[in-house]
C-alpha cells in the first residue's frame, strides 16, 4: 500500500520533528514539514499531500489564511485540512471551520488521536 | 353748724390732691362736696361744672345702659348699705370714653345719705392688659404653630404645656398629658428604653444641663418617626432651674434622605466593585488564554515524545514503561489544570434557565453516586418542597454542587453523614454587607434560596478557612485535586449574583452554603 503523504505546517520545530518521526515510524506515512505557510501552494504542488496538518498561530501567514490560500487553489481546495493548535476558543474553531477544514484538534493531542484524525480525514476524501 | 358737709380742711385737701384716684363726696341729688384734682383730670369737668350741670349723671354716662347701671348702683347702695365696686365707661368732657373702676360707699352724715366714691382710670390698665393678651396670643401662636414639638415642664418632669404640633402629631388631647410625668406620655410609650432615657435626661436637665439625643415617636397612624429631641433648662434670675423645655424636631425625612444617599453610595460601590471584578476577570481571562496556549504547545511535544518512547520500550522493561506512563499522566494533569484555569477565568457566559434547585441538587448527587456507594456515607435530605424555580445555569450550578459534594465525601474517608438541605431565606443586614464583591448583588432583605451541603467529616483547620476560595489552594495530594474547585465554584455562584460560604469546625464537620437569588 502506498504511503499517505502528510504535510505538517507549524512554527514549532520540535513539534514538526516529533510528529514527523512518530508518523513515519508507523511506516504508513510520508511526512513533509514546513515551519511556515509562506510559499505553501508551490510546496503542495511539489509534495502532493493527502492531508495537511496546520497550526493556527504562525508568523506571517496564519492557519486561517493558509486555509484560504488552499481553498483558492484548484488543487489545494481538494486536500483535507486538520488544524492542530493550542488555540481552543470557539471563535477560533469557528473561523477555521468556515474555511472548510475537516477537523480541529486542540493540543495536546498525542500520537494515537492524531493518527485517528488523519485516517478519518483521508477516508472522507476517498 | 350747717348740716352740709364742710369743705375739707387744708390738710385733707392736700391729701386728696395728691391721690392718683378721683375722689368725690356727693349727696343723693348729685351735688358734690368733695371733688379732687384727679377727678378733674379723669372727667375733664371741675367741681363747679359738675355741680352746675342739671344732669351730671347723663353727662358722665351718655350710654343709657351705663346710666341705668349707675343709677341702679346708687339705689342698691342705699338699700344694702354695702360698698360697691363697678367697672364702667364714662364720657369725659372732651367726649372721649374712659374705662373706670368706681368704688362707692354710703356714709350717714348727720342722718343724710352721702356717697364717697373713688374713681380709678382703668383705660391705662386695660391697654396694658390688652397688650399683654396680645403678646400672649402672639407667643401662643408661635408656640402652637411651629413645626417643632415644644412643651414646658417642671423640674420634676411634670408636663405643664404642650404645643399643638406635638399634640396633633400623636393625636393626643392636652388634658390627657398635662400634669403627667413627661416620660409616661404617649410620645414615649412605645419604648420602655426611651422612657428610661427621657427620665434620665430630665434628671440631668434639672441640674441645669442641656440634653439632646435622637429618639422616635409614633404618629397618630402608628408610624414611627425619627425625632431630634432636646431638653433645655430654664433658669430664673438666681440661676436656679425653674422649668425645662422639651423640644422635638421630626427628622424622618432627613433620615430617609440620608438613607437614600447611603443606599446610593452602596450601589455605587457595588457597581464599582462589579466593574473592577469584571475587569479583573477579563484580565485573568486574557492571561489564562495566553498561558494555556503557551503551555499546550510544549505539552503536545511532550506527549508526542512520550508516545514515541513508549513504543521503543521493550515489554520486559517494566520500570521504564511505568515511568513513561507516569509522564503521560502528568501531561494529562497539566492539561487538566490548564482547562480548570480557563474555566475559572471564562467570564460569565451563563446559559440561564428556570430550574428547580432540589432536582439540580439530586442530579448532582447522581454524578457522584459512585463515590457515595463506595463509602460508608449516609445521605440525609432536608429539602423544602415547593421552592420557587430560580434562574440559573444548570450545568454550572451542578458543577458547584459536585465540587461541594466531592469535598464533603472526601472529608469523610471512614464514613459519616452527608446532609443536603434547601430552604428559603431573607437576608439580614449587615452580615452580607454590600460593597466589596460581585456577590454583594445579593443583599439586605433579598429573598434567597439557600442550599446547604453539610458533612460530619474532618473539618477545616482555622488557618486554611480564609484560603478556601483562593485559586490553587488545596490540601489534597497532587493527583487528587487542582485546588481550583472552590474558586471556580465561587466564581460561578458570583456570576449568578449569589453567595457561597463555608463554615467548619475542626473534627466535627463542614457546612457549605449557597445563596441564590429567588427571582
Amino acid at each position: 500500500m502506498a504511503k499517505k503523504r502528510v504535510m505538517v505546517i507549524d512554527d514549532e520545530p520540535d513539534f514538526i520533528s516529533i510528529v514527523k518521526t512518530n508518523l513515519e515510524e508507523t511506516g504508513n506515512y510520508e511526512v513533509k514539514t514546513l515551519l511556515s505557510a509562506k510559499g505553501l501552494i508551490s510546496e503542495v504542488y511539489s509534495f502532493e499531500p493527502d492531508v495537511i496538518l496546520l497550526d493556527m498561530l504562525m508568523p506571517a501567514v496564519g492557519g486561517v489564511e493558509a486555509c484560504a490560500m488552499l481553498n483558492s487553489d484548484p488543487v489545494g481546495k481538494n486536500i483535507p485540512i486538520i488544524i492542530v493548535s493550542a488555540l481552543f476558543k470557539d471563535q477560533d474553531k469557528y473561523s477555521a471551520y468556515k474555511e472548510g477544514i475537516n477537523d480541529y484538534l486542540v493540543k495536546p493531542v498525542g500520537k494515537n488521536d492524531l493518527i485517528a484524525a488523519i485516517e478519518k480525514a483521508i477516508g472522507h476524501q476517498h | 353748724m350747717d348740716n352740709n358737709p364742710q369743705p375739707a380742711e387744708n390738710q385733707l385737701s392736700k391729701v386728696l390732691a395728691s391721690i392718683q384716684e378721683g375722689v368725690t363726696f356727693s349727696d343723693a341729688e348729685g351735688h358734690f362736696y368733695v371733688y379732687n384734682s384727679a377727678m378733674e383730670e379723669i372727667t375733664g369737668y371741675s367741681m363747679e361744672e359738675a355741680n352746675a350741670s342739671p344732669d351730671f349723671i347723663s353727662l358722665l354716662y351718655p350710654d343709657p345702659k351705663d346710666r341705668k347701671a349707675a343709677l341702679k348702683g346708687i339705689d342698691e347702695l342705699i338699700k344694702n348699705k354695702a360698698n360697691r365696686e363697678i367697672e364702667t365707661a364714662i364720657a369725659t368732657k372732651s367726649g372721649k370714653m374712659k374705662n373706670v373702676l368706681v368704688s362707692s360707699s354710703l356714709i350717714d352724715y348727720a342722718g343724710r345719705n352721702l356717697f364717697l366714691s373713688v374713681y380709678r382710670d382703668n383705660t391705662k390698665y386695660r391697654m396694658i392688659e390688652s397688650r399683654l393678651m396680645d403678646n400672649e396670643w402672639k407667643l401662643r401662636a408661635i408656640f402652637d404653630e411651629t413645626y417643632q414639638f415644644i412643651g414646658l415642664m417642671t423640674t420634676d418632669g411634670t408636663l405643664i404645656e404642650a404645643n399643638r404640633s406635638a399634640l396633633e402629631f400623636s393625636g393626643i388631647q392636652a388634658s390627657s398629658v398635662l400634669g403627667k410625668p413627661f416620660w409616661e406620655t404617649p410620645w414615649w410609650r412605645h419604648s420602655a428604653q426611651l422612657q428610661e432615657k427621657v427620665r434620665g435626661a430630665i434628671k440631668i436637665a434639672a441640674k441645669g444641663e442641656f440634653v439632646r439625643f435622637e429618639a422616635t415617636h409614633l404618629d397618630k397612624d402608628g408610624e414611627l418617626h425619627y425625632v431630634d429631641f432636646s431638653l433645655k433648662p430654664v433658669k430664673n434670675a438666681a440661676g436656679e432651674v425653674v422649668y425645662m423645655i422639651p423640644e422635638g424636631r421630626d427628622i424622618t425625612e432627613r433620615k430617609q434622605m440620608e438613607k437614600n444617599l447611603q443606599n446610593a453610595y452602596v450601589k455605587l460601590k457595588e457597581t464599582q466593585a462589579q466593574l473592577i471584578q469584571a475587569e479583573k476577570m477579563e484580565a485573568i481571562g486574557r492571561l489564562a488564554s495566553g498561558v494555556a496556549h503557551e503551555v499546550r504547545n510544549p505539552l503536545e511535544i511532550l506527549l508526542q515524545g512520550v508516545n514515541y518512547l513508549e513504543e521503543k520500550i521493550p515489554r520486559e522493561e517494566k520500570k521504564m514503561f511505568e515511568i513513561v506512563q507516569m509522564m503521560k499522566k502528568s501531561i494529562k494533569r497539566a492539561d487538566n489544570i490548564v482547562r480548570s484555569v480557563l474555566e475559572f477565568s471564562r467570564s460569565g457566559e451563563l446559559s440561564l434557565g428556570s430550574e428547580d434547585i432540589n432536582s439540580v441538587l439530586e442530579s448532582s448527587l447522581e454524578l457522584v453516586r459512585y463515590k457515595v456507594n463506595t463509602s460508608q456515607i449516609e445521605i440525609i435530605r432536608e429539602l423544602s418542597p415547593g421552592l420557587p424555580a430560580i434562574l440559573i445555569d444548570k450545568n454550572k450550578i451542578e458543577q458547584v454542587f459536585v465540587n461541594l459534594l466531592l469535598n464533603a465525601i472526601e472529608s469523610m474517608p471512614t464514613g459519616g453523614r452527608l446532609t443536603l438541605r434547601s430552604y428559603r431565606a431573607r437576608l439580614k443586614w449587615p452580615r452580607y454587607a454590600a460593597g466589596r464583591k460581585l456577590a454583594d448583588y445579593l443583599g439586605f432583605k433579598h429573598d434567597a434560596v439557600v442550599i446547604e451541603i453539610e458533612d460530619t467529616g474532618c473539618g477545616i483547620p482555622e488557618g486554611n478557612r480564609r484560603k478556601l476560595f483562593e485559586p490553587f489552594f488545596t490540601t489534597k495530594m497532587p493527583k487528587e485535586g487542582t485546588g481550583l474547585g472552590l474558586s471556580v465554584s465561587k466564581n460561578i455562584i458570583e456570576l449568578h449574583k449569589g453567595i457561597i460560604d463555608i463554615e467548619s469546625s475542626l473534627g466535627k464537620g463542614t457546612k457549605a452554603r449557597v445563596f441564590l437569588r429567588k427571582e
